[in-house]
């Protein structure tokens, strides 16, 4: 018996003991600060990389790039760091910014484990494209046009005023302050919007959406497919509602059910003709519409 | 003259009596094709046609697809601790580089994971669907079931892509937590068709 | 070797989508050797953004079709109803398929094998084939019309491929 208890709890620890590993850490960081002229376009291509925009409202263009490479070793660390290459570019009126992986033949696979950080500052009025796999892309304080595609990884945009595109397949996004003219096209991502205005359309499959619309939003046209949407306007009556389901339920506050047909697949609601529209169609999964209470909730 | 009514008072005309059945039969006919495609025989190249590439490819290339052989690596909870800076100024660029060392402390994963189970569920639950739809033909043409199984579909292709991924990376964090992802979302979608196709 | 490796684990399948699509052993041939020689010349260019395996095959496709580039006519389409409904038994191999599949004229064959074979979307296989959407969406219903008269016709079709 002492026997069986020594031998787990020499496994439970060994276990422990295990489960830490002291890494080295090769960054090679990268910076260049360029001249920027009105019209020119900032084109970020990455891969596995996290990456941070923010508009400034200095002339130039200011790019960090981290390039980390971690294993145990050092020298492994060190020559991995090689396998990561980057590109910083002015070609004509595009800001070239990307990252890539060359692994050698004789390499075979990366022990350990490579990844780049961006950061990246531009004029307030550059338009801005990004594509990244695998990674956290965050966007704040621009006025200009963004698009932003992406897969996996999370995606974080604040103050972006302009005309904003987002397609996403499986990478979440959350908003704040979104305004302009917007489009996103989600599949499989969890979405939530904080005080939403402008207008635009999201198209969403499959995965969640969360909307607090700002009064001033001015339109949106919600097209979703499977996916739960959330709706939290501070007051109903801001709105009208054109709210359409198939295979399953619209909930509305009580005080509004008379709006809602009997099979609870359409709601239609109007306090006034002069306020903006919200239209919201969904399949299999259902629409709830809901005060948002005091401070933002916006429930997970 | 009342048009809207005129329009409401049109006459209404009878198909042929049989259209049903041939709708019906061309639903049938076509969940068979879809079902069978999965099925198509694959066929081999001529033997010398490797011989043939290879002569024609004049230097080696980069990136090949090894199995990683390296295991480690988590969820990272970092203490960094920076050992040395210095920096590199390339003369010609107005790149300014700098190489920093540090070292950190990752937790790697447990020795005791859970063991995948030994089954194919996978294999089970696809032949279980295609059987279901062998029998319930009319089922497996709403469109929802449908859109289900295209579903599946996409989410195995991504599984596989993800897959490709790990086997250049390791273990990357960021694409285990992908891999999780697709794996959710794919035992969300093969619980609802299993549970559509069980009624 | 990586090349070999890689080689062989994709060659089945990247032959199996070249012959569907041309019907026509030594095109095949020759479009899988194309293919495999563009793939490892730029290999360093695949950018992770679809799997190996779908970047591979979609060369492979486009050197297929390139083979054919000025041969691919799309029929008229048929609309004349059957004289009976046409009855498919419920189980027939893929071999039986795939007998059907090649039976069908060139191009209504190819839009469906790029379809509904490999999945590829209808405006990658107008991009791909020079046609308009329109005109892939179409000829994938004829030829899933064909099929179903095909196959609902007692056995005794053209043999197989390999020989």
């Amino acid at each position: 018996m002492r026997t069986l208890f020594f031998l787990l709890a020499f496994v439970t620890l060994s276990a422990f003991a295990a489960a830490q590993t002291r890494l080295q850490v090769v960054t090679k960081t990268v910076e260049k600060e360029l001249t920027y002229s009105t019209g020119q376009r900032v084109n970020l291509t990455a891969q596995k990389a996290d990456i941070t925009i923010k508009g400034w409202n200095k002339s130039t263009v200011l790019v960090r790039l981290k390039l980390i490479a971690k294993h145990p070793e050092r020298e492994v660390a060190e020559r991995e760091l090689g396998y990561l290459n980057y590109d910083i570019q002015t070609r004509n009126n595009v800001i070239d910014l990307s990252n890539r992986f060359t692994i050698p033949q004789r390499a075979g696979a990366i022990k350990g484990n490579l990844k780049a950080v961006y950061e990246v500052w531009v004029p307030t009025r550059c338009p801005v494209s990004v594509r990244n796999t695998f990674g956290d892309v965050s966007l704040s304080d621009l006025a200009s046009e963004a698009s932003i595609q992406l897969e996996f990884g999370k995606l974080s945009v604040a103050n972006l005023s302009g005309k904003t595109t987002v397609i996403s397949d499986y990478g979440d996004i959350d908003a704040s302050e979104l305004s302009g003219f917007f489009t996103i096209k989600a599949e499989k991502a969890d979405i939530t919007l904080r005080e939403l205005s402008g207008s635009g359309t999201i198209q969403s499959r499959y995965g969640k959406l969360s909307i607090q619309p700002d009064a001033s939003l001015t339109s949106l046209s919600v097209q979703a497919a499977r996916t739960e949407v959330f709706l939290y306007p501070k007051r109903l009556d801001d709105f009208q509602y054109e709210v359409e389901t198939t295979n399953a339920i619209i909930r509305v506050p009580d005080a509004y059910g008379d709006s809602l047909d009997a099979n609870k697949r359409r709601f239609t609601y109007s306090a006034s003709s002069h306020k903006p529209t919200l239209l919201i169609k969904n399949s299999y999964s259902p629409v709830v519409i809901q005060l948002a209470a005091g401070g933002i909730t916006l429930a997970k | 003259m009342d048009w809207s009514r005129a329009i409401q008072n049109l006459p209404e005309h009878e198909p042929r009596p049989d259209l049903w059945d041939r709708i019906d039969a061309d639903l049938r006919a076509d969940a068979v094709i879809d079902r069978t495609l999965d099925d198509l025989p694959v066929f081999e190249p001529q033997d010398d046609a490797w011989e043939q590439i290879a002569g024609r490819l004049e230097k080696p290339v980069v990136r090949p697809l090894w199995p990683r052989s390296f295991r480690w690596i988590a969820a990272a909870a970092v203490v960094a601790l920076v050992a040395g800076i210095w920096a590199v100024w390339q003369p010609v660029s107005d790149e300014k580089v700098t190489i920093a060392y540090a070292t950190e402390t990752v937790e790697t994963e447990w020795a005791a994971t859970p063991e995948p189970l030994p089954s194919s569920t996978d294999q089970k639950v696809e032949t279980f669907i295609n059987e279901q739809c062998a029998q319930q033909i009319v089922v497996c043409q709403k469109p929802e079931v449908k859109e289900l199984k295209q579903q599946l579909r996409e989410l195995s292709n991504r599984k596989m892509a993800v897959e490709q991924e790990l086997l250049v990376f390791g273990n990357d964090p960021a694409l285990v937590q992908a891999q999780i992802k697709i794996e959710n979302e794919r035992a969300e979608v093969t619980k609802e068709l299993v549970r559509i196709l069980r009624i | 070797m990586a090349q070999r490796w890689l080689y062989e684990r994709y060659k089945r399948a990247m032959f199996s989508v070249a012959l569907r699509t041309l019907n026509d052993y030594d095109h095949a041939n020759d479009a899988l050797q194309d293919a495999f020689v563009e793939v490892f010349r730029h290999l360093d260019s695949f950018r992770f953004q679809s799997t190996l395996g779908a970047w591979i095959k979609t060369i492979v496709v486009r050197q297929a079709l390139r083979k054919r580039q000025l041969e691919w006519r799309f029929e008229t389409i048929d609309e004349h109803l059957h004289d009976r409904p046409l009855e498919v038994p419920d189980f027939i191999t893929g071999a039986v398929l795939d007998a059907a599949i090649r039976s069908l004229p060139d191009g209504a064959r190819a839009v469906f094998v790029l379809a509904e074979v490999e999945g590829y979307k209808h405006h990658e296989i107008a991009a791909m084939l020079n046609i308009s959407e329109g005109t892939s969406k179409s000829q994938v219903s004829y030829a899933r019309k064909l099929l179903r008269k095909k196959l609902s016709e007692p056995p005794g079709g053209p043999g197989d491929y390999t020989d």
